[in-house]
């Protein structure tokens, strides 16, 4: 079977220093991976560049989502299409409500599907089921786009998103970052709740801990630009054990 | 082509028509008040652009434009919503509405009512606070104008329902140049709350509005002022609102300009009694080839008062705005807190913004900050939507929206906020919010 996502020896420039320098990854549709990587490792560039940031420059390789090259695609293009990427800082917009977000969402991709626009009621009965699920306020409507959020209340907004908008590839950015473990338990919950036979979710992340809640069903080790390890879950364990330091290490001693 | 320029010219002549057509019987003090300000007109003269304050607004459209009074206009009426309303059309008041439950709170007259039967109360507060003697528009105005409303809020009273003058401009059928001078005189007794809503529109690009507002706040008293501007793309719109504010008083202020060619709006406010606030909240569209100038002069008078102005403008094709925004802090206006904020959104490369703060400072113990941004959509926020499938131009759209909904979220009276939402929305092409707003959420 094709598999959802397939990245091909990717190499990502920033502002004309190289980044990624080579990524191989294969996500199988229904499978639910992580990343895990020290500090500037590449993880966060490799999730922009999936959802397709602009001032990232690919110099070689290529993504294929679905099979189709993702690079030719817009951001919105790549949304409509079921890529959604869980910001590690979503973005506050002031001046537009979360409820007038969400609508502007859901409706941009049922165009694309070819489903006709939600009506208002239809629109807030979909939305109380999902923020019921991550246990959220319903307030949240009302305020402007993460504007005033609390950290935890900002990456629950994410997963909210994401169950409304039903991706068919998830790919999560440090949803971990600046939770408390309650926050963490909630969101958690939220993503389980979405794993699916149909879906992907890349989970990238610093800390083993998030994935002691979402379960991956495999390990990558992203160390200076390149996928170095992979592995079953426990390879998240070990790491947490020895730390990155350890792998950095092998690394260096293989290069010899 | 007349030539009326220069000060001292025979620079009344081009008002001739509308000197003949003056109320007659005016109380002694109007008339002087008249006289003193055609004095004052001819002496002034029309601003030229080495007057500082008006360095970025040519006013040559108005000097040399032969302006004939604009004919009796007829009774349209545009607004349904609640509200002690004023029709004034063509210069004139045409209408007065006061809902049972507002009758006991306030006095509404026009000026043939205020000069023959409360002369005094006119003597005491009209033409107080307008500075005529040194604005040209403002002393024409005072010259000119043949009718006005005059609202009085008695004191300790607590208007729920907003008092809204609707002020509007029917052209004549020749398309002739018209001009009109709208006046008004709204005094907030001791200890009340009222919102004012002024609401412009109609003319056409030989239409002239000239206007002058005195706002009058007595000592805690608390008022709401909007002004909605939204008349024909070519008419030119210099209205001067003047306010003075006792101890303890507020006044929050909502300036937005959606209309008019030539467009000054003059907000100036004297902060008399201590511990005295005001607030001006600024929003102004330019497109095509409109010019929208705010100009805002706050004396600090007093110690410990507040002033806080935010003015925020979007333009796009050649429109072109202008921010001038003087503080004054007169000695002894000990913990003066003021700060001034100027944003503008360049959607265009022949979009033009200019912003000019002048703070003056003659107390020692204040905190005055000024700030001035001026930029282009944000590409974090476009990203953000664009990855939520919402396509680039839908997600400018958005963030144009949202920059102007910053300050109409403010704004207290609800139709005044729907209307402009709807109108904002509509003119970046988005999807109303009406039927979300039927939703009840808590």
């Amino acid at each position: 079977m094709q598999p959802m996502l397939e990245i091909r020896d990717l190499h990502v420039q920033v502002e004309g220093k190289e980044i990624l320098k080579g990524v191989n990854l294969v996500l199988p549709v229904g499978q639910v991976h992580a990343i895990m990587g020290p500090n500037g490792s590449g993880k966060s560039t490799l999730a922009a560049v999936l959802a397709g940031r602009e001032d990232y420059e690919v110099t070689q390789g290529e993504i294929l989502y679905q099979g189709r090259s993702l690079l030719e695609l817009d951001p919105e293009e790549r949304a409509r299409e079921g890529v959604f990427l869980a910001f590690q800082y979503p973005v506050e917009i002031p001046g537009v409500t979360n409820m007038y977000f969400l609508r502007a969402a859901v409706n941009a991709i049922r165009k694309h599907r070819g489903l006709p626009e939600l009506d208002a009621m239809d629109f807030l009965q979909l939305v109380r089921e999902k923020l019921r699920l991550l246990r959220m306020d319903e307030s949240l409507l009302k305020r402007s786009v993460n504007e005033g959020f609390s950290g935890g209340e900002k990456k629950r907004n994410e997963i909210l998103q994401m169950a409304i908008l039903e991706p068919k590839l998830c790919i999560m950015d440090e949803t971990d970052s600046g939770l408390d473990i309650d926050a963490l338990r909630v969101v958690a919950d939220g993503v389980n709740s979405l794993r699916s036979p149909e879906r992907s979710i890349l989970v990238i992340t610093h800390y083993q801990r998030l994935l002691n809640y979402i379960i991956p069903d495999q390990v990558h080790v992203l160390v200076d630009g390149r996928i170095v390890r992979s592995g079953p879950k426990e390879l998240a364990l070990e790491l947490e054990a020895k730390g990155y330091g350890w792998l950095e290490q092998q690394l260096a001693t293989s290069k010899l | 082509m007349l030539e009326t320029r220069g000060p001292g010219s025979k620079i009344t002549q081009q008002w001739s028509a509308f000197l003949r057509g003056q109320p007659t019987q005016e109380p002694r003090f109007v008339v002087a008040a008249r006289q003193a300000a055609e004095a004052a007109f001819s002496e002034l003269g029309y601003p030229l652009r080495r007057n500082e304050d008006w360095k970025y607004t040519n006013v040559a459209a108005v000097a040399q434009t032969a302006w004939q009074p604009a004919p009796p206009a007829q009774l349209v009426r545009q607004f349904d919503w609640e509200a002690v309303r004023v029709i004034i059309a063509n210069g004139r008041v045409l209408d007065v509405h006061v809902p049972p439950a507002s009758a006991n709170k306030l006095r509404i007259m026009n000026w043939h009512d205020a000069s023959q039967k409360h002369a005094d109360f006119l003597e005491s507060y009209w033409n107080r606070t307008a500075r005529w003697s040194q604005h040209t528009f403002a002393a024409l105005n005072t010259m000119l104008f043949d009718d006005a409303v005059i609202v009085h809020v008695l004191p300790n009273q607590d208007l729920d329902l907003p008092v809204h003058v609707e002020i509007y401009q029917q052209a004549n059928e020749q398309l002739e140049p018209q001009a009109v001078f709208p006046r008004i005189l709204f005094v907030l007794g001791q200890g009340s709350r009222a919102s004012l809503v002024e609401s412009y529109s109609g003319g056409s690009e030989r239409c002239f509005t000239c206007g002058v507002v005195e706002l009058i706040l007595e000592r805690g008293a608390h008022l709401s002022y909007y002004k909605v501007q939204q008349e024909h793309p070519n008419s030119i719109h210099i209205v001067q609102a003047y306010a003075r504010l006792a101890q303890q008083a507020e006044l929050q202020a909502y300036i937005v300009s959606l209309g008019g060619g030539l467009v000054r709006n003059e907000c100036d406010v004297r902060l008399e009694g201590e511990c005295g606030s005001c607030t001006l909240n600024g929003l102004y569209l330019a497109r095509g080839k409109q010019h929208i100038d705010n100009h805002t002069e706050i004396e600090h008078l007093a110690p410990a008062c507040t002033s806080y102005e935010l003015y925020k403008g979007i333009l796009s094709e050649r429109g072109h705005g202008v921010f001038q925004g003087k503080i004054y802090v007169h000695p002894g206006a000990q913990k003066t807190d003021a700060k001034q904020t100027n944003q503008a959104l360049l959607l265009s490369d022949d979009a033009e913004v200019d912003s000019k703060p002048q703070l003056e400072i003659y107390a020692d113990d204040v905190r005055c900050t000024h700030g001035a941004t001026v930029g282009q959509l944000d590409e974090q926020q476009l990203f953000y939507l664009q990855t939520r499938g919402i396509g680039r131009e839908q997600a400018r759209s958005l963030l144009i929206y949202a920059f102007a909904e910053d300050i109409v979220s403010r704004i207290q009276v609800e139709p005044v906020r729907l209307q402009l939402e709807d109108l904002l929305l509509a003119e970046e092409g988005l999807p109303l919010e009406r039927e979300l707003r039927r939703l009840s959420l808590p």
